[in-house]
């Protein structure tokens, strides 16, 4: 697959604050990409960096190959964007809203915005408003606008903040289908792991505006996945005696003395006694296996810092 | 550019507050024709002595236009709808589309309002009138200065978010200089006197009274020129490193 998007030591300074620190990554097309981060870990700004809303201290931003200055406002022709709230004219109903922006951008297909709007079920608000909008309706109108310019990649800033549960589901199955149906590359912060272990098949962790790692949504589920954590005197003789008298080859040598084994879960005491009677000196034996949000403190270091 | 410029008219004509406020100037523009017909004062009336007023009164403009600049600004800024860069819209397409478009909704209105004080003159006062091209044309230099106005307050508009703010600020600008630079002239040095040579509202007074001759036309437009350049390119250059919001 070909990046599409590239970070290279991307920072922004606000003052002596760093909101941003020498961020590297890289999203692939067709990535549905979930940025993770607690409130005010610098999701926001990174985006908004990507997005051209502000200007980065340091640091380089590829996007679709292009890093110029100008460069990246052609290749932002083929994005859609919502960072923070959807804005759009208070005083203008959704079809009008639509039609300023498709003249602003150029869009020839008139039809774009009867599609867009009936992709994220706002076609029959007629002359209503967009001040006497609901946030589920604003978040939605957002998404038309995005979708409206058939974008190659989405860059989305919290967009379910605000949804009821229906209007998650919803927006999440659309984003699924365009990314399905269209390959359209999306970018998605928020800080509902639980929404996001739903859609996205890479994860970004950034906290403190330091990124912290870059992971596809196995290499994930890999490290969250279930095991029996062994400690052993001497895991070779250790890992045979499993596969000779246990019969299970779903184990892992982290290193000279830990084993992970995936399997035989529902007996620990088993494997115990099978190991102390083959005289191999068993130190501690724990079960691990963690969710995203699990995977997420931990990896901050703790619930103090989450 | 042109589509930036394109959406911004068509916002602007499917909102109330533009055929509003050209409207009740338009309206106000009748009703002083039809005040000198009903006048009772004024021996002879006329429609010539109606644009010798009206041309009198060329620095209202500068106020008048102060309401197109928070059509085509302020109200992005209040809205927070220049996260079209997000979308490839350069900023200094912004910077330079704002004026225009404020230009052009002023031209629009400006047209409506001499066409319904045109016509209403004509019928209440009488016509055809011999000054009406002579306005005309001094509408048209004038019309210079207003675009410099113009840019002036979008670069303010640009500037503060909020659009009271901004407002306070324009309409303090015009008010004030002049006063100021006389109570510079005054205590500190008499030559600041000469800054009201560079004026704006000093150049609309001098096409709306004095002969129109090269040497009254050239700097007036001169003037207009300059601050439009500056200011735009002041636009151009703070939005550059603006952040977005």
């Amino acid at each position: 697959m070909d990046t599409i998007l590239k970070t290279k030591n991307l920072t922004k300074k606000y003052h002596n604050q760093l909101a941003v620190n020498n961020v590297n990554m890289e999203i692939k097309q067709g990535d549905i990409y979930g940025l993770v981060g607690k409130n005010g870990a610098g999701k926001t700004t990174l985006l908004r960096m990507i997005s051209g809303l502000t200007m980065p201290s340091s640091g380089e931003i590829d996007l679709f190959n292009e890093t110029s200055s100008q460069g990246l406002n052609k290749s932002r022709m083929r994005t859609g964007a919502i960072i923070e709230t959807p804005s759009f004219f208070p005083y203008l109903s959704a079809k009008k809203n639509l039609e300023y922006y498709r003249i602003q951008r150029g869009i020839a297909e008139k039809d774009s915005i009867d599609y867009a709007l009936k992709i994220v079920g706002l076609h029959d608000t007629g002359n209503k408003k967009f001040k006497n909008f609901s946030l589920g309706m604003k978040q939605r109108l957002g998404l038309a606008l995005t979708i409206m310019s058939s974008p190659d990649i989405l860059i989305l800033d919290e967009p379910i903040n605000g949804l009821d549960p229906t209007g998650i589901v919803e927006f999440r199955e659309i984003l699924l289908k365009l990314n399905r149906e269209r390959n359209t590359t999306i970018l998605i912060s928020s800080h509902i792991l639980s929404e996001l272990s739903q859609l996205a098949t890479t994860y970004g962790f950034i906290h403190n505006g330091v990124f912290l790692e870059q992971l596809s949504s196995e290499e994930l589920s890999n490290k969250c996945r279930k095991a029996l954590a062994i400690k052993v005197s001497d895991t070779a003789k250790a890992a045979a005696i499993i596969e000779r008298e246990l019969g299970s080859s779903e184990y892992e040598i982290l290193n000279d003395n830990e084993i992970k084994l995936y399997d035989l879960m529902n007996v620990p005491e088993k494997v115990s006694k099978v190991l102390i009677n083959n005289n191999i000196m068993l130190y501690s034996m724990s079960s691990e296996g963690v969710n995203l949000e699990n995977y997420f403190i931990n990896l901050i270091g703790g619930g103090h810092n989450a | 550019m042109l589509n930036y410029i394109r959406a911004d008219i068509y916002r602007n004509l499917n909102r109330k507050y533009f055929w509003i406020y050209t409207g009740i100037i338009a309206a106000m523009a009748v009703l002083v024709t039809v005040l000198f017909k009903i006048s009772n004062g004024i021996p002879d009336k006329n429609f010539n002595l109606v644009l010798d007023i009206a041309t009198q009164a060329f620095t209202l403009p500068i106020y008048l236009v102060g309401v197109f600049v928070e059509m085509a600004t302020s109200d992005e800024q209040k809205n927070q709808t220049f996260k079209v860069v997000s979308f490839g819209v350069t900023r200094n397409t912004i910077a330079i589309s704002k004026v225009i478009t404020a230009v052009i909704l002023s031209m629009l209105s400006a047209f409506i309002i001499l066409t319904a004080f045109s016509i209403s003159g004509l019928i209440f006062l009488g016509g055809p009138s011999d000054f009406l091209s002579e306005f005309l044309i001094r509408f048209a230099l004038a019309s210079v200065l207003w675009i410099a106005a113009i840019s002036i307050g979008t670069f303010i508009a640009l500037v503060f978010n909020s659009s009271n703010i901004s407002a306070f600020v324009y309409f303090g600008i015009f008010l004030m200089t002049k006063n100021i630079i006389a109570i510079l002239s005054l205590l500190v040095w008499e030559k600041f006197s000469y800054l009201n040579n560079y004026l704006i509202s000093t150049k609309l007074n001098i096409l709306a009274s004095e002969p129109l001759t090269i040497e009254n036309i050239g700097p007036a437009i001169l003037v207009g020129v300059v601050y439009t350049v500056v200011f735009t390119g002041l636009s151009m250059l703070y939005l550059r490193k603006k952040e977005i919001k």
